[in-house]
């Protein structure tokens, strides 16, 4: 498996902090496990089998900075399907009917933000899809839309063949619950860029993994407005020589909301490439957590690699947590972090309103420029509909 | 290059020393009393001392940074006494302790750039100066046990007040088995010019060095005090774990500056705490060279509005080195300011990590702190890590990191020897003025050694 974080040099090892964990009164057991594995195939049903216990053994993680100790997990909605929008260039199937889909999960099997999520989705998923390309171009949209008070389970395969290329928008919206797990495969010289759209969840764990092979490039975007808690971790492995991965991150946060994202480069090849820039802006109580750990192996010779979080904080009650890490075994690379944290430049907006807008307006217009590079980005590359979307998402009327 | 004359012998201080007390290795009430006997100590404190065994004993390891569980305090002995009399004047300390010190440097550098000295062999005080004008203006300046005896209501109003034993397991620990250190008084007003110097040797193996200074500056008052440590090396595990609190005062200006030289058999688990006031200043210089395993996070808790904190280290992991270092700033007041320069070299197989923590509070409106992280890798067999959690609060701050990893850059060493240096040279030069910060903060004769030191260390690691 791969884990998280394991910190150790030759003969020494550094302690890593795990959490304490709590259990809630009705957790996921084998009843939710007999309906989802009702039209699984017989490999699958006895892989998921095979964690069951695993999971049932484990108990929620009480994160620090976060906010689980308040967590109700609401009964499994074992019915939820994925809507598929556009599709081009792509092959879709029923996760569970794919004997092919199985082989990359267990080769990708990883710990994630934290195991008790990572086995969630992947015992309980009911309706989750395995994504091929089939093209030099595939496009695919996929949106879900919370119903009710239900949890909502999905685990998601994608597969970018040597040479082709994959777009993905995914959209996640207004679930009371949501464990989402995304594993991600680009062989040699595959292109993959990925739209996540995650807003209005109430709690949101997403973990996502994506495997690099050489020369492939990965470009995620995060545009996120959690409810109460969303906590996305996004880990890039880089296997092979030359390959590129850049995750970036938008957010907005009102009221009590709290972001708690970790992304992970992990270099292990030469002449490999990351970078993960994060934007945040917090209204009212909001609170953001952004860890981003870059990690490079002994031999990743030539890895150029950073990472840069910006929060700006609009109310004296937001609360903004960076934790940028660099562990490096190999000294012929080139890796930095930078980090700010304040308010809103008072000059901007008194210029705005010099010109006659009122306050709201001149905060939404100056939000709006934090994000306006990577909305054009997404412009770019998915379209404008996709821009707007994501621009409301992130300085949309509510904000 | 002149002055990179490689001198070994000077870091090898192993000399016989004979000991008049020496507890049995391990941990327990009937020790902590011997201890306390041994320095006929008031009641209370052995009651301090008892108590912070009581917490030692109930609570975990500390749950990050270096791994300890290979560390057996059933081995290590808390307490060792030479059998030395507390001297004033070098001519009456042992010829063999002296030698230790002369090797360092100590006498040679008090007659000529320092206020005063207290120079500690294992478990006590072995030597106590101070310059008389000093005395004259009230500046107190003694070894911690003395200080319990002559001053106990200001000792106790201020022992360990700063870092309570309850903060982790070492500080509880430090607190049952405390032994040594230096007390720092300076009254309203008084502005020391030259720093104060404690110098700290372990002598035994298997021993545990759990020297506590306690320096409070009074308002507008300003002092240096520059801390020195070193062990020979043994074959068996030493522990130190000793103990800085510092309180400075309404617009007082304190600098605090360690070089730490412990062999690399010493567990380095040391606990240093500064709160300052209303427009006070905190200075850190921290030079961490030597050890085995270092835990090891200088904080400063800037509690009054207008106080400020600098921190400026450097830390240098070697072979064998695991030095898991940082810094603490707890902005918890309006106006605060801080900055942290943490510079790392790894090589030979160390491990240099940086681990810190920049809080500011709700209250600490327009409080501007930033942190720089710097390391240079000078080969791919080490490892060079940073971590630093940065927690805002408020919207009125202004918070910026940075943090950069990388090697000595070849054009550079290139660029040096078509100028007639040797490719050593070059390297060594390089290395030099990565530390240079650091340098310039010492006086001069501290500066050399630790170009001495630097010079030794690259030498042995890719000379």
């Amino acid at each position: 498996m791969e884990k998280t974080i394991e910190l150790s040099h030759e003969d020494f090892k550094a302690l890593v902090p795990s959490p304490e964990r709590f259990f809630v009164e009705h957790d996921f057991g084998v009843e939710e496990f007999e309906k989802v594995v009702r039209d699984t195939s017989p490999l699958w049903k006895a892989y998921k089998a095979s964690l069951l216990d695993e999971y049932s053994t484990l108990g929620f993680p009480a994160w620090k900075r976060s906010k689980l100790a308040r967590l109700e997990l609401p009964t499994l909605e074992s019915g939820a399907g994925i809507e598929i929008g556009e599709a081009a260039g792509v092959n879709v199937v029923k996760l569970e009917e794919s004997r092919e889909a199985l082989e990359i999960v267990k080769l990708t099997d990883f710990e994630g933000s934290d195991r008790k999520f990572v086995l969630q989705s992947t015992v309980f998923n009911a309706s989750g899809i395995f994504v091929k390309s089939e093209d030099e171009r595939g496009m695919l949209t996929l949106k879900v839309r919370g119903r009710g008070k239900k949890a909502l389970v999905f685990h998601n395969v994608f597969l970018v063949r040597r040479g082709e290329k994959l777009g993905v928008v995914n959209l996640f919206e207004g679930a009371s619950y949501a464990s989402v797990l995304n594993r991600y495969v680009v062989e040699e010289g595959g292109e993959l860029s990925v739209l996540n759209l995650r807003f209005n969840n109430t709690f949101g764990f997403t973990n996502e993994l994506y495997k690099l092979g050489s020369q492939a490039k990965v470009t995620v975007y995060n545009v996120d407005k959690p409810q109460d808690l969303h906590a996305p971790f996004l880990m890039a492995l880089f296997d092979s020589e030359g390959a590129e991965c850049v995750f970036k991150s938008g957010f907005t946060a009102l009221g009590t909301a709290m972001m708690d994202a970790m992304y992970v480069l992990r270099h292990r090849a030469t002449e490999t490439r990351g970078k993960v820039e994060g934007s945040g802006v917090l209204f009212d109580a909001a609170a953001s957590v952004f860890r981003g750990n870059i990690e490079i192996a002994k031999g990743a010779v030539n890895t150029e690699t950073g990472e840069s979080i910006n929060v700006v904080l609009l109310s004296p009650q937001a609360r903004a947590d960076s934790i940028p890490a660099l562990f490096v075994e190999e000294n012929e690379v080139t890796a930095s972090h930078a980090a700010t944290v304040g308010a809103l430049k008072e000059e901007g907006l008194y210029y705005l309103m010099s010109r006659g807008l009122d306050v709201t307006t001149a905060i939404r217009l100056v939000v709006g420029g934090i994000f306006e590079p990577m909305l054009q980005e997404i412009g770019d590359i998915f379209g404008n509909k996709w821009q707007e979307v994501a621009g409301n998402v992130l300085t949309g009327a509510n904000t | 290059m002149t002055n990179l004359e490689k001198n070994e012998d000077k870091f090898d201080m192993r000399v016989n020393v004979k000991y008049r007390k020496r507890t049995t290795p391990g941990l327990g009430p009937a020790i902590i009393r011997e201890i306390s006997e041994a320095k006929d100590e008031p009641k209370w404190m052995l009651e301090h001392r008892l108590k912070c065994l009581e917490i030692f004993q109930s609570w975990h390891n500390p749950r990050f940074g270096v791994d300890i569980s290979d560390l057996d305090l059933g081995k290590i002995v808390a307490y060792l006494r030479p059998d030395v009399k507390k001297a004033h004047s070098w001519d009456e300390v042992p010829e063999e302790i002296r030698e230790a010190f002369e090797k360092l440097g100590i006498p040679e550098a008090e007659q000529k750039v320092l206020a005063g000295v207290g120079a500690q062999y294992d478990s006590e005080a072995v030597y106590q100066n101070i310059k008389r004008e000093l005395e004259s203006l009230g500046v107190i300046f003694l070894d911690m046990e003395t200080a319990v005896r002559q001053y106990p209501n200001l000792v106790k109003t201020y022992f360990m007040q700063v870092v309570k034993p309850t903060l982790h397991k070492y500080a509880a620990l430090h607190g049952a088995v405390w032994s040594g250190g230096s007390f720092v008084y300076v009254p309203k007003g008084v502005k020391i010019s030259l720093p104060l110097q404690g110098y700290f040797m372990m002598g035994a193996p298997g021993s545990g060095q759990f020297e506590h200074t306690l320096i409070v500056a009074e308002e507008e008052s300003e002092v240096a005090y520059i801390e020195g440590c070193s062990a020979p090396r043994y074959n068996v595990l030493n522990l130190h774990a000793g103990m800085v609190e510092i309180l400075v005062k309404p617009g007082a200006k304190v600098k605090y500056v360690t070089i730490q030289n412990w062999s690399k058999n010493t567990y380095n688990l040391n606990t240093k705490v500064a709160v300052v006031e209303k427009d006070g200043t905190i200075e850190w210089v921290s030079g961490s060279f030597g050890s085995m395993k270092t835990m090891l996070y200088p904080a400063s808790i800037l509690k009054g509005p207008g106080a400020s904190s600098s921190f400026l280290s450097i830390t240098y992991a070697g072979k064998g080195q695991h030095l898991d270092t940082g810094a603490k700033v707890i902005h918890a007041a309006p106006h605060t300011s801080s900055i942290v320069d943490a510079r790392s070299i790894s090589m030979g197989g160390g491990w240099a990590f940086y681990r810190g923590l920049l809080h500011i509070t709700r209250e600490a409106r327009d409080a501007k702190a930033s942190v720089r992280c710097s390391s240079l890798m000078l080969d791919n067999e080490s490892r060079a890590d940073t971590l630093p959690i940065i927690e805002v609060l408020n919207n009125e701050a202004d918070v910026g990191h940075e943090a950069r990893i990388g090697r000595i850059s070849e054009e550079q060493v290139y660029y040096l020897m078509t100028r007639g240096l040797s490719e050593m040279q070059a390297r060594e030069l390089i290395v030099r003025g990565f530390f240079e910060p650091i340098s310039r903060e010492l006086p001069i004769e501290y500066a050399v050694e630790l170009n001495r030191l630097i010079a030794l260390e690259l030498e042995s690691s890719i000379g």
